[in-house]
C-alpha cells in the first residue's frame, strides 16, 4: 500500500529564501508522525503545502498516493485539518459552523459530531467570539475529526488546550490511529508529542535534521544516576563499567552517566547496601538537539536558542 | 446548495438590513424634495441658459419633469454611490477578506474548488446587489406616487438595473483583484480608483471636445447615458455591464486558482 505522505524534493522559496528546501517525508499508514522545529521552521509551510494552500516551487507532495495539487479535492475528502493559527466565523455558533463544513464535505455523521462536542465539553450553542481560546480550538478539533478522516494533519494541535483536555485529544489520536488513520502532528516542544508519537521529524530552518522512532531516541537517552549507599562506596566500583561516564563519588553518594543498557550498572549497585536510587531522563529535545546538532550547524541559523524558543 | 454564499449573506445578515434601510431612506428622500423642486421656477430655469447637449449629457435637460430630476438627482448621482460603495467594499472582501481573518483555510480544507468559492462570493455579492435594487425600486413605486411621480414600472426598473449593474461591474473587478492579490487595501483603492475616474469622465466629457466621442466608452454612460426613465432599458447597455462584471469574475477564478494562499 502506498505511503499516506509522501514527499519529494518538496521546496518552497520566497524571494531566493528557502521556506522549505528539498524535503523527503514518508508517512507510513496508521502511524502517527510527529513533526518538530522552532517556530518558523518550516512546519507550517510543509503543511500549507500538503493542503495545497501553497504551491511547491519544486518538487511533490502525495497523501493516500495522489498528487496533492491535481487531485487536490479527492485528497481533502479524505483529510482532516486543523490550522496552527485557527481562525473561525466568529459571529457564528460552533453548531452553525460545523453544520456548515459538514455541509461543504457532503455531510458528514451527526452522532459523531455530537459524541466528539461531549467528549470535549464544547458549548455548542454559544457564538464563537464568546468562547474562550481552548473552546475554539475545540470547534477546530472537532472539525478536523468529525468526518473520520483517513489522514489527520494537525498544526500545533493543543495549544490553547489545559492538560486535561490534551488527554483527552491524545486519546483520541490513539483511538483513529488504532482504527487505522495516520496522524501528522506538528508542535515546537518534542515533549508534547512525546506520549503520542511514534516517529519523530525534527525540521529547521527549512531543512530535515532527522526522523527518529521516539523508542530509539529514548533508549539510547544517557540517564543521570544518583545512588546513595548505606555505606562509603570506592569510584572504581563504577568507573570502569561499560557505558558509564562523569563518575562523581562523596563518601556515600555516587553520581554517574549510563549510556546504552542499565544491566552491568544496576548489577554492580546491587554488590553494596543502597538507601536511595535515581535515574533521570534528559529532555528529549536537549537529546535530539545535541545529537543533530552537528547537521543542523549546516545549513540552520546561528542562534541555538531558537531551537528552545516557546514564545508564539 | 451554494452553501457558501448562504454563509456569506447570512454573515452580512445585520450589514444587509442596515444597507436596506439606508437606501430605502435616501431615496425617499430625494422624492420627498421632488415637489419644492418644481415649484421653484428660478431653480429650474437656471439651467435652461446652458447648451442642449451639456444639459442633456448632465442629465439636467428637465429638471422640471419627473424623469429628468430622478435621472439628476438619483440615478446619475446617488444610486451609483450607493451601489458602487456596497459592490465595491464587498468586491474587495470577498477574497481578501477571508484570507485576512484566516478562515479561508477552513474552506480550502474542505473538498470544494477554488473556483466555488469565487463563483460563491460572487453569487452573494450579486444577491445583495439584487436587494438593493428590489429595496429602490420598491421605494420609488411605494413613495412616488406620494409626491406625485407616476413613472411607469418598468422604466423605474431600467433605471434602477443600470445601477445595480453599474455595481456589479465594479464589484467584479473588485473581486478580481481580491481574488488575485489577496489584498483588501489594495483591491478597494483600486476598484473605487477607476469608479471615481469613470464618473468623472462621464460628468466632464461632455464639456470637453474630443472626451465626448468617447464617451461610449464608459459604463457610466451605460448605465444612465441614454435617460432610461424617458426611453426604457438599452438592453445593450445593460449586457455590457453585465459582461463587464462577469469577466473579472471568471479571471478571478482563475487568477485565484493560481497562486499561494497564505
Amino acid at each position: 500500500m502506498e505511503a499516506a505522505i509522501r514527499t519529494r524534493d518538496l521546496t518552497k522559496t520566497y524571494r531566493q529564501v528557502a521556506a522549505l528546501a528539498a524535503l523527503d517525508l514518508d508517512v507510513e499508514r496508521g502511524e502517527v508522525f510527529g513533526y518538530i522545529g522552532p517556530n518558523g521552521a518550516g512546519k507550517s509551510t510543509t503543511i500549507r503545502l500538503l493542503l495545497d494552500l501553497l504551491r511547491p516551487t519544486r518538487g511533490r507532495a502525495e497523501i493516500l498516493g495522489m498528487d496533492v495539487r491535481r487531485r487536490g479535492v479527492e485528497v481533502r475528502r479524505r483529510l482532516g485539518y486543523l490550522a496552527g493559527e485557527l481562525a473561525l466565523y466568529e459571529e457564528a455558533t460552533g453548531r452553525e459552523l460545523l453544520t456548515f463544513l459538514a455541509r461543504l464535505r457532503g455531510g458528514v455523521e451527526r452522532a459523531y459530531v455530537a459524541a466528539l462536542a461531549d467528549r470535549f465539553g464544547l458549548p455548542l450553542d454559544r457564538p464563537i467570539r464568546e468562547l474562550s481560546k481552548g473552546n475554539k480550538q475545540k470547534v477546530g478539533l472537532i472539525q478536523a475529526f468529525m468526518h473520520r478522516p483517513e489522514v489527520l494533519i494537525l498544526d500545533e494541535p493543543t495549544s490553547g488546550l489545559d492538560p486535561l483536555l490534551q488527554r483527552t485529544f491524545h486519546e483520541l489520536v490513539g483511538e483513529v490511529s488504532r482504527d487505522g488513520a495516520t496522524v501528522l502532528l506538528s508542535s515546537h516542544v518534542l515533549s508534547e508529542l512525546e506520549h503520542v508519537a511514534d516517529r519523530v521529524a525534527m525540521i529547521r530552518a527549512g531543512r530535515l535534521l532527522a526522523v527518529e522512532r521516539i523508542e530509539d531516541l529514548k533508549r539510547s537517552a544517557p540517564r543521570r544516576v544518583a545512588v546513595t549507599f548505606a555505606a562509603p562506596v570506592a569510584p572504581e566500583a563504577f568507573a570502569n563499567l561499560p557505558g558509564v561516564t562523569g563518575v562523581d563519588v562523596r563518601g556515600a553518594l555516587a553520581r554517574f552517566t549510563v549510556h546504552g543498557g542499565m544491566d552491568a550498572v544496576v548489577k554492580a549497585i546491587a554488590r553494596h547496601e543502597v538507601v536511595s536510587l535515581s535515574a533521570q531522563e534528559p529532555e528529549l529535545e536537549e537529546l535530539f538537539l545535541d545529537r543533530y546538532e552537528a547537521r543542523g550547524a549546516q545549513g540552520g541559523r546561528p542562534d541555538r536558542d531558537g531551537g528552545r524558543s516557546r514564545d508564539a | 446548495m451554494p452553501e457558501l454564499a448562504l454563509r456569506s449573506l447570512r454573515s452580512e445578515r445585520t450589514a444587509l438590513i442596515g444597507w436596506s434601510a439606508a437606501t430605502f431612506a435616501l431615496v425617499a428622500a430625494v422624492l420627498a424634495f421632488w415637489p419644492s423642486i418644481r415649484d421653484n421656477p428660478a431653480l429650474t430655469s437656471s439651467f435652461g441658459e446652458l447648451p442642449p447637449s451639456v444639459r442633456s449629457a448632465v442629465g439636467l435637460a428637465d429638471l422640471g419633469s419627473p424623469a429628468g430630476y430622478l435621472q439628476g438627482q438619483l440615478f446619475s448621482t446617488l444610486a451609483p454611490l450607493i451601489f458602487l460603495s456596497f459592490a465595491i467594499g464587498r468586491g474587495a472582501r470577498a477574497i481578501a477578506g477571508e484570507e485576512e481573518r484566516g478562515t479561508i483555510d477552513l474552506l480550502l480544507a474542505t473538498p470544494i474548488r477554488r473556483a466555488r468559492v469565487v463563483a460563491e462570493k460572487a453569487l452573494a455579492l450579486l444577491a445583495g446587489l439584487l436587494l438593493l435594487g428590489v429595496v429602490t425600486w420598491a421605494a420609488l413605486l411605494v413613495v412616488g406616487p406620494l409626491v406625485d411621480i407616476d413613472l411607469s414600472a418598468g422604466r423605474l426598473a431600467a433605471a434602477t438595473a443600470g445601477s445595480v449593474l453599474l455595481g456589479v461591474l465594479y464589484g467584479g473587478l473588485a473581486l478580481c483583484l481580491s481574488a488575485a492579490t489577496g489584498r483588501r487595501g489594495l483591491s478597494l483603492g483600486v476598484a473605487a480608483g477607476l469608479a471615481a475616474a469613470g464618473f468623472l469622465y462621464t460628468s466632464i466629457a461632455p464639456f470637453v471636445s474630443g472626451l465626448a466621442d468617447h464617451l461610449g466608452l464608459s459604463p457610466f454612460q451605460w448605465a444612465y447615458g441614454d435617460e432610461p426613465l424617458r426611453r426604457g432599458a438599452d438592453w445593450g447597455d445593460l449586457a455590457l455591464l453585465l459582461g463587464g462584471g462577469l469577466l473579472p469574475s471568471a479571471l478571478a477564478v482563475v487568477l485565484f486558482d493560481r497562486r499561494d494562499v497564505r
